[in-house]
């Protein structure tokens, strides 16, 4: 004759509101987590090319840098790039030449010009903004996340490839941007790669073909 | 009937007691009860505030993430990105349980410290959700803020434990979003957690003041609740008084009524076999004369001098018991003032002589009529006069008469001065009393029955007038009656007498 013992029914709500709570704790911080890995997930990175595409229609600076950015005109995460570029280009007292190239997809109706991005773009001083009809321009450079940057020499060596943000959308101090700002300004720079921080800029299997000259329209700002 | 009426008084003297008085009786709540309660009641309250700032801040989330981040891309395809999905999902998670708590368990202790965790975990949602913006890191230390309304400080501790853990983590696994640089040193989180503990001093210093605040609030209310419940015991116990003292003046004007009652029944009685041996004394007298028996008519003198004197007597004390007993009524008429004094006058006259006294009477402008009790009037002159006579020898006796507006109303004035004993302050002011003289050897002396004056004041008073003496011991007295040229019927009469 065993007695069960009796637990107070107090107890027994106590006990799961704390259960619940600690659930709710775990769930939350687990939610937290994702969202955090999905914003500081970088990126695919770009084809490494040393040097200036010979396929690319922007014309390269020879008696300079010549910075290019590789941008989705819808891509949200973008703002904090252009932001970031901005920040650039206003710190060096020597301005490079620069193109942020408007990656338009072949199935984008929409026309990038009339996206909020290249209204940013184009206000930042000594930006020329660029269409980039099915991202030929963008495939001769390698990119493949919006918001990558290169940065070539004189010469059309590449001195720096990679994102100007630290995360998704996050503008701030980085180590792109610090790059950056250091070879502008002939510095010593810590190093020549970062991640980027952006949407895609095509899908998959969507890769144009840079070598087909058909329909390989670049418009300039 | 006395019995019957004051059972009916007891009845009263309960329902004259102060509603609620007798409710004294539940204990009154301590200082510390008192803090308690004000301090549940704080916590309950930001309870709910914070309950509603959770949804709002769940649905800013959402509208947030709709605007700024709706879809991510894929080349030309896109999908919902992520952070509105967490703005609805998460922040829902991070909003409804904190909640769902003040609602259910608002003032619980746990309650706020979900809270303050859940309030710190938006914060860095909607960080997130702004892109790391700095203007969003604001809302950490509003939040901070916030959360000191509280009046608990330890509130604030598992707040900035969430901070710190946060930028902890983040330091370790992802630098760059929170220090912007690939590699930072791992102890630099603690000077993020300084500043939140910087702000934190000053808000535990304020929890700590606003509830030594709350505390003295209660101490003093504590005071404050003592000191209304013995006003109340006081005020209940001087509604008892009151009752009881109107129980008892009940009592007293019951028992004056029906000694009046008695006294007026006794007068009566009296009064007739006294007449009956007045007239046959003077019958005697006139036989005793007539007979030639001087012996005789001396004796029958004596005995109708004190049948006249028993009879004064028995006449005043059944006036005032009549006038105690509310039952002397004022017979209202218009006469001339002059041949009433003048008519007065001839009888006062002999008294007035008797101590070799001079008697003058002095009359003013249009006097014209009055309207009053004649009798009563009279009766008031009378015995003024009559006592100044009695009181002074070889001196003088004045009356003047004239006609005033006190308080915008006609009156007649009499003054009765005279030049005799005078009286002391302490005999004047019992002079008005029934049965009083200026003392015992007065009453030898002068003889009276103290009952003369008290009349006066009686009639005066019954007529809307008043009576007054000043007088110093030896040096005269001088009465001046003030009454309404034109007596008001009795409820009037009151009225006239209040101004």
């Amino acid at each position: 004759m065993c007695e069960e013992p009796m637990i107070h029914p107090k107890l027994h709500k106590q006990f799961g509101w704390t259960a619940f709570g600690l659930l709710w704790l775990v769930a939350v911080v687990a939610g937290l987590v994702v969202v955090a890995r999905y914003d500081n997930t970088a990126g695919v990175r770009a084809e490494s090319r040393g040097q200036w595409p010979s396929e690319s229609r922007l014309s390269h600076d020879a008696s300079g840098p010549t910075l290019v950015m590789i941008a989705h005109p819808r891509c949200t995460c973008t703002r904090a790039s252009l932001a970031e570029l901005a920040e650039v280009m206003a710190r060096v007292e020597r301005r490079p030449r620069a193109y942020v190239v408007f990656v338009r997809p072949e199935a984008l109706r929409a026309s990038p010009e009339a996206s909020d991005l290249w209204q940013r773009a184009a206000g930042i001083p000594g930006v020329t903004v660029v269409r980039d009809e099915r991202g030929r321009e963008a495939e001769s450079f390698g990119a493949a996340t919006s918001g990558q940057v290169f940065l070539y020499d004189a010469g059309g060596h590449l001195l720096f490839s990679g994102g100007t943000t630290g995360s998704r959308g996050h503008a701030g101090d980085n180590a792109g941007r610090a790059t950056l700002v250091a070879l502008l300004k002939n510095e010593r720079a810590p190093q020549h790669e970062s991640p980027v921080f952006g949407c895609s800029l095509f899908a998959p299997g969507d890769r144009p073909d840079i070598h087909d000259h058909d329909g390989h329209d670049l418009h300039l700002n | 009937m006395t019995t019957t009426a004051m059972t009916s008084t007891s009845t009263d003297a309960t329902a004259t007691i102060p509603p609620g008085a007798r409710r004294l009786a539940p204990e009154l709540p301590t200082a510390d009860a008192l803090f308690e309660e004000h301090r549940r009641e704080i916590h309950e309250r930001t309870d709910r505030l914070f309950a509603h700032l959770m949804v709002a801040q769940w649905i800013a989330g959402i509208l947030f993430a709709l605007w700024v981040a709706p879809r991510t891309w894929s080349g030309s395809s896109s999908q919902v990105h992520l952070h509105v999905w967490a703005a609805v999902l998460l922040g829902g998670a991070i909003s409804l349980f904190p909640a769902l708590l003040a609602l259910c368990r608002p003032g619980v202790t746990s309650t706020r410290y979900v809270i303050a965790t859940a309030q710190m975990l938006m914060s860095a949602l909607l960080i997130h959700l702004t892109g790391g913006r700095l203007e969003t890191h604001f809302h950490v230390f509003g939040s901070l803020a916030f959360l000191a309304f509280y009046r608990d400080w330890r509130v604030l501790i598992p707040a900035t434990v969430v901070v710190a853990l946060d930028h902890l983590l983040r330091g370790i696994f992802w630098p760059q979003s929170v220090y912007g640089v690939l590699v930072a040193s791992e102890w630099r989180w603690i000077e993020h957690a300084g500043w939140v503990v910087f702000e934190d001093i000053f808000l535990v210093m304020s929890c700590i003041r606003g509830t030594r605040e709350l505390r003295q609030i209660a101490d003093r209310t504590a005071v404050l609740q003592q000191a209304h419940r013995d006003q109340a015991s006081q005020a209940m116990e001087l509604g008892e008084l009151v009752a009881r003292l109107r129980l008892t003046q009940q009592q007293v004007e019951a028992a004056t009524r029906a000694k009046s009652e008695f006294l007026a029944n006794m007068s009566h009685e009296l009064r007739t076999p006294l007449n009956i041996i007045t007239l046959y004394s003077e019958h005697l007298h006139e036989n005793a004369i007539d007979g030639g028996r001087s012996d005789d008519a001396a004796d029958l003198i004596k005995i109708q001098a004190s049948s006249k004197h028993l009879l004064g007597l028995i006449n005043g004390i059944l006036d005032l018991s009549k006038i105690e007993a509310g039952k002397m009524e004022l017979n209202l008429e218009s006469f001339e003032i002059q041949p009433m004094i003048s008519e007065l006058i001839g009888s006062v006259e002999p008294l007035v002589r008797k101590n070799a006294n001079t008697l003058s009477v002095t009359f003013g402008d249009d006097l014209g009529q009055m309207h009053a009790d004649l009798t009563k009037t009279r009766q008031i002159l009378f015995n003024l006069l009559s006592n100044a006579a009695k009181f002074t020898s070889n001196g003088s006796v004045s009356l003047a008469v004239s006609r005033r507006a006190t308080l915008g109303i006609s009156c007649i004035e009499f003054v009765i001065a005279d030049t005799g004993i005078g009286l002391t302050d302490d005999q004047q002011r019992k002079l008005f009393r029934p049965f009083v003289q200026a003392d015992a050897s007065v009453a030898r002396k002068y003889g009276g029955t103290g009952l003369g004056l008290a009349l006066v004041w009686r009639f005066c008073q019954m007529m809307g007038g008043d009576v007054s003496v000043k007088s110093r011991e030896g040096a005269g007295a001088r009465f001046t009656v003030l009454l309404p040229a034109t007596v008001a019927p009795a409820p009037e009469q009151a009225a006239l007498t209040a101004a």
